[in-house]
């Protein structure tokens, strides 16, 4: 690496010599092909873009350069690719159609010097700019293969040290690879702004062939991983793949299902009739598939008139299946397919009994996925909302206690009393004196696809006379719930009925299930607020809003 | 040594042209045309800083039982829209009429209040202790519109707190939204 740099060090000396027009740091290299070039008129940098003469282009680009005295235009043919460009136009001629330029050509000792990068890229010459050696660097597009099939037209491939660079990250992104962290950096270029590696790095950091077929300017790239087992362990699923791969994953519910997409990834042939869908040669999508598929769809063409979602035409699949339902009721199913076929991807299905969330682990041998059950509802679900909590001491009561307090208490004696129902599972949104922002409370009632939500808070004003018990309700489904809460809770307090009022306070305007928010009394009015700091009467309280909720299971369930 | 002391007058020099060149813009002022003082016996304009406009606004308050907002007129004197504001806010905590109203904001302290492009900003400080149950939120912040959105300049209010977007004033009702006219209840 270092010898390599030696060279281009003394070039950069040489260019930097007297003579040159422009000052040592502002002047600008050609990498025309792999080499360098050193044009008698030295390119010069206009508005961020480089202008480089005509014979460079011609030269370099291999491209034929016609100049027309009278309208000083240039006519640039390349292959099928006309260009005409005018001396201080930004207005161009591609192909007939007009294009703007950024950088008009200009004229500089008597010679027309043209944006480099406009014209290579009208061209189809790929351009680039290495800002550390204040390099151009442009050179013929190759034609890429990648396993056998034309790749991404957004791969720039630059020509260097008889070798090709591309950039790095948007090679390791066609294998699913996010965020692929490089063991030697130091061995690429950073060209337009992007971290490149010569080919052999790539094969040595990515394995399979990244090869550069020199006399057809093909490059070639061979990293097709094969898909060996997916294997369920308790609440791990082990994709094995002969190479490393990362995975586009998408969740689907009804049932629940994790779906993972491996790109370049195909089937190991011992796993092809084992692969979801297969019944043998008559599929059609099987039918684009390789011979050794078509092959092994012969030798269990017994198999062939299976309707292709009957997955217990494969009996080792349907034993896997079984042991893993036998092993672990979280993953219901496990299956897998030749997805795609251009390009090859595998997709593997993670089917569940219960809505879990997941990691993916990228491993040297495939993916580690972990499932992370989410809690199954199994009853009729109630979400106990103790108002307020930490940080938002709520209301100020007359005597110094906090509306946070009350509400905490009460609603830790309804949770203790509705668990003695079976029939009810209690969630409470907090069971400490913890600040949760109005959007949580919600989000633990919708994802919990809870049945009734109960907000308990307590009142104040600041004229001590006033008093009693309120209870709001907002959504239409929530009118009879609100009703019978407060029908208990005003029966309990015997405080003034302040009555039942539609209005849309967070917590019960975005809870998808009957809602209610009930104001106990008033902390603000003493007489309210000794009775509201008793235990007996929390407790008197809490029994109330069970009452509540029991009739309202009993009579509108 | 001499170097130095040739910078150093360099130095002067360069301050002595910057002082003439300012020196040169005080003496030089633009013409500017001083028209003769009237002899018609006009009144003279009074200079516009001394000049308060006086204005009767409405101001909202709870009533006594924190069921329904009540109506005060009050005058406010102010300099400009923004201090004009800033008075409607101060004034919601403190009715005229003792007895029968009663304010929705108490002790409100805020870091500033803006105002840009029908926008009202008011930046609360987030260790306000408001007091106020679920449906005296509503009623502060319905209190608060109605103040001033007498304004028909003031097309929305954003409240934040401590220079923030906050969810919630008092644990009731969300003000991530900016609060509009058309929430208003008449």
């Amino acid at each position: 690496m270092k010898r390599r740099l030696l060279p281009l060090f003394v070039l950069l000396l040489l260019l930097s010599l007297p003579g040159w027009a422009a000052a040592a740091d502002q002047s600008v290299h050609l990498m025309i092909g792999g080499q360098a070039v050193q044009p008698e008129v030295p390119p010069m940098i206009d508005k961020g873009r480089t202008l480089v003469p005509v014979r460079v282009i011609a030269e370099g680009l291999g491209a034929s350069v016609d100049w027309d005295q009278p309208t000083r235009t240039a006519l640039i043919a390349r292959g099928q690719q006309k260009l005409q460009l005018t001396v201080g136009s930004k207005q161009a001629l591609l192909n007939g159609k007009k294009v703007q330029l950024d950088a008009p050509p200009v004229m500089k000792n008597q010679r027309m010097l043209l944006p480099l990068r406009f014209v290579g890229e009208s061209l189809g010459v790929t351009v680039g700019w290495e800002e550390s050696t204040r390099t151009v660097i442009a050179n013929e597009t190759p034609q890429v293969e990648l396993n056998g099939q034309k790749a991404p037209d957004a791969w720039k491939f630059y020509q260097a040290d008889d070798t090709y660079y591309v950039s790095a990250q948007a090679v390791a992104d066609q294998f699913g690879l996010k965020n692929h962290a490089w063991k030697r950096p130091e061995r690429g270029r950073t060209i337009d702004g992007q971290l490149t590696l010569p080919l052999s790095q790539l094969e040595a950091e990515l394995d399979g062939t990244f090869a550069w077929n020199q006399k057809k300017n093909q490059v070639e790239i061979e990293r097709l991983s094969y898909l060996k087992d997916v294997v369920a362990d308790g609440e791990y699923v082990h994709i094995e793949t002969t190479l490393p791969v990362g995975a586009e994953a998408i969740v689907l519910n009804g049932p629940h299902r994790i779906v993972l997409d491996l790109p370049h990834t195909v089937l190991d042939e011992e796993l092809i009739p084992q692969s979801y869908g297969y019944q043998g040669p008559t599929d059609q999508e099987e039918k684009a598939n390789s011979d050794a598929d078509s092959k092994a769809a012969e030798d269990d063409s017994d198999e062939s008139d299976e309707p292709a979602d009957d997955e217990s035409s494969d009996d080792e699949a349907d034993v896997k299946a079984e042991s893993a339902k036998a092993e672990n009721a979280l993953i219901a199913d496990l299956r897998f397919s030749q997805f795609q076929s251009s390009p090859n991807t595998v997709r593997v299905v993670i089917e569940l009994n219960q809505k879990s969330k997941y990691t993916l682990s990228y491993t040297e041998d495939g993916i580690e996925v972990k499932l992370i059950p989410q809690p199954r509802k199994t009853g009729y679900l109630i979400v106990v909302d103790a108002g307020h909590g930490g940080k938002d001491p709520g209301a100020l009561g007359v005597t110094g206690n906090h509306e946070k307090d009350y509400t905490l208490a009460v609603a830790n004696k309804v949770v203790e009393l509705l668990k003695q129902y079976p029939e009810f599972q209690v969630v409470p949104t907090r069971s400490t004196d913890v600040f949760l922002e109005l959007s949580e409370r919600v989000a633990i009632a919708n994802d919990w696809d809870a049945d009734l939500f109960l907000s308990i808070h307590a009142n104040s004003f600041s004229n001590p006379n006033s008093g009693g018990t309120e209870s709001f309700y907002y959504n239409a489904n929530s009118k009879e719930f609100a009703q019978l809460v407060h029908k208990h809770l005003q029966g309990a307090t015997q405080f003034q009925d302040r009555g039942v009022k539609p209005s849309g306070f967070y917590v019960i305007k975005h809870t998808k299930m009957p809602a209610v928010l009930t104001e106990t009394g008033f902390l603000s009015n003493p007489k309210e607020n000794s009775k509201l700091t008793s235990p007996e009467f929390q407790e008197k309280i809490a029994k109330a809003l069970v009452a509540a909720i029991r009739e309202y299971y009993q009579s509108y369930q | 040594m001499n170097y130095r002391r040739r910078l150093i007058g360099l130095g002067l020099f360069a301050l002595l042209l910057l002082a003439a060149g300012c020196g040169q813009q005080n003496a030089a002022p633009a013409p500017v045309p001083e028209p003769a003082p009237p002899q018609t016996g006009a009144p003279a304009e009074p200079p516009s800083n001394s000049s308060l406009t006086k204005q009767t606004i409405s101001v909202f308050y709870s009533d006594n039982d924190l069921l329904a907002l009540q109506e005060e007129k009050q005058e406010i004197a102010f300099a400009d829209d923004l201090e004009k504001y800033k008075k409607a806010v101060a004034l919601l905590e403190a009715p005229q009429e003792k007895e029968k109203h009663f304010p929705l904001w108490v002790d409100f302290k805020y870091h500033s209040l803006t105002f840009e492009e029908g926008k009202l900003t008011i930046d609360a400080d987030s260790h306000n202790v408001y007091n106020l149950g679920s449906s005296g939120e509503v009623m502060a912040l319905d209190a608060l519109k109605k103040t001033l959105f007498q304004f028909p300049e003031v097309k929305s209010i954003v409240i934040l707190e401590d220079g923030k977007p906050a969810e919630s004033l008092m644990g009731h009702v969300d003000i991530v939204e900016p609060l509009t006219r058309d929430e208003v209840a008449q």
